[in-house]
């Protein structure tokens, strides 16, 4: 029973909709840009015409840099070989499976004409909110954790 | 002559999307570009597979070509049985729901059909590469690198993907 339990939790944790009627309705989404869901913790990345959902919980740090009229966000993500936590490893159902391990985005700093902000606001925001994400989701974590011991 | 037309209908170019205008006839399917007046015509014969696929408020029609090349157009608003009948009728092709997946993970299969790169989670798909995206393409231990070539028309673009490939033990 307890093995159901556990089971079950882990699925709760790690997967990000249902289906495609779960997805925030939000012009980011559309507009294929980088966008943090809060209420399911989970970051919905544009790749090449399909906002590609990624659960909170496969990212492992991030990491944002300007260099010249362009921003870069680097999103490296948890896959074997690298240092999992204990919990996570348990997820991984299909060690055979490849692993997306790191992407880039890219965004200029230069305003058009009648922009209101740069596109690279949007790097710089969903930088901030996965940051925020991630503490809420680990923090939570780590008090589960210390309830089952 | 029979023929569909829709307005506010994109077109996947280089990770981005061009808005234009779609029209379907008989035997082709023309999409005009908003901005550059460019105009792309698909032959329905060289049509292998016809999907289409569920966005947040809107559905995208997706074509396989039969030289392993791939057409994406979205924005359609509840026509996709119109459209599948158009598509029946005029095409001979049964306009099927190719459902993307929503699980939110990290590691999936990765099948190479055509010029395009598929990363599934189970078998549904989550997302799909043009291989004539990628500018370059390196391979170091366990691990394959692509680069993309850069479309400055995108707001947010994709630059760069590693994907971790676990050594199978035999």
């Amino acid at each position: 029973q307890s093995g159901g339990k556990e089971a079950e939790k882990i699925r709760k944790s790690t997967v990000s909709y249902k289906g495609v009627n779960q997805m925030p309705r939000e012009p980011e989404v559309k507009d294929l840009k980088l966008y943090v869901d809060r209420k399911y913790e989970t970051i919905i990345m544009p790749i090449f015409g399909i906002p590609v959902p990624f659960h909170i919980s496969t990212i492992k740090n991030i990491s944002q840099s300007v260099e010249g009229d362009y921003t870069y966000l680097r999103i490296n993500f948890f896959h074997p070989g690298a240092t999992m936590g204990k919990n996570e490893s348990g997820n991984y159902s299909s060690p055979d499976a490849t692993f997306l391990k790191e992407v880039t985005y890219r965004s200029t700093n230069t305003k058009e004409p009648g922009e209101i902000s740069p596109p690279s606001s949007n790097l710089n925001t969903a930088f901030r909110l996965i940051k925020e994400v991630q503490k809420r989701f680990k923090t939570r974590e780590a008090e589960e954790r210390e309830k089952e011991d | 002559m029979d023929f569909l037309e829709f307005s506010s209908i994109s077109a996947e170019q280089r990770g981005c999307m061009a808005s234009g205008r779609l029209k379907l006839t008989n035997d082709t399917i023309i999409w005009k570009s908003d901005k550059t007046g460019k105009v792309e015509e698909i032959s329905a014969d060289n049509i292998e597979t016809a999907n289409y696929q569920r966005f947040v408020g809107h559905f995208g029609l997706r074509l396989f070509m039969k030289n392993g090349s791939l057409h994406r157009f979205t924005g359609f608003k509840e026509d996709e049985k119109k459209l599948a009948e158009f598509f029946k009728k005029h095409y001979k092709l049964e306009m099927l729901e190719k459902e993307l997946s929503m699980r939110g993970w990290n590691w999936g299969t990765v099948h190479f059909n055509g010029d395009i790169l598929s990363f599934d989670i189970n078998d549904k798909c989550a997302f799909e590469i043009p291989l004539t995206n990628v500018s370059q393409c390196t391979t170091g231990k366990n691990e394959v690198t692509l680069e993309f070539h850069q479309n400055d028309d995108a707001p947010v673009s994709l630059i760069e993907m590693r994907y971790h490939i676990p050594t199978t033990e035999a």
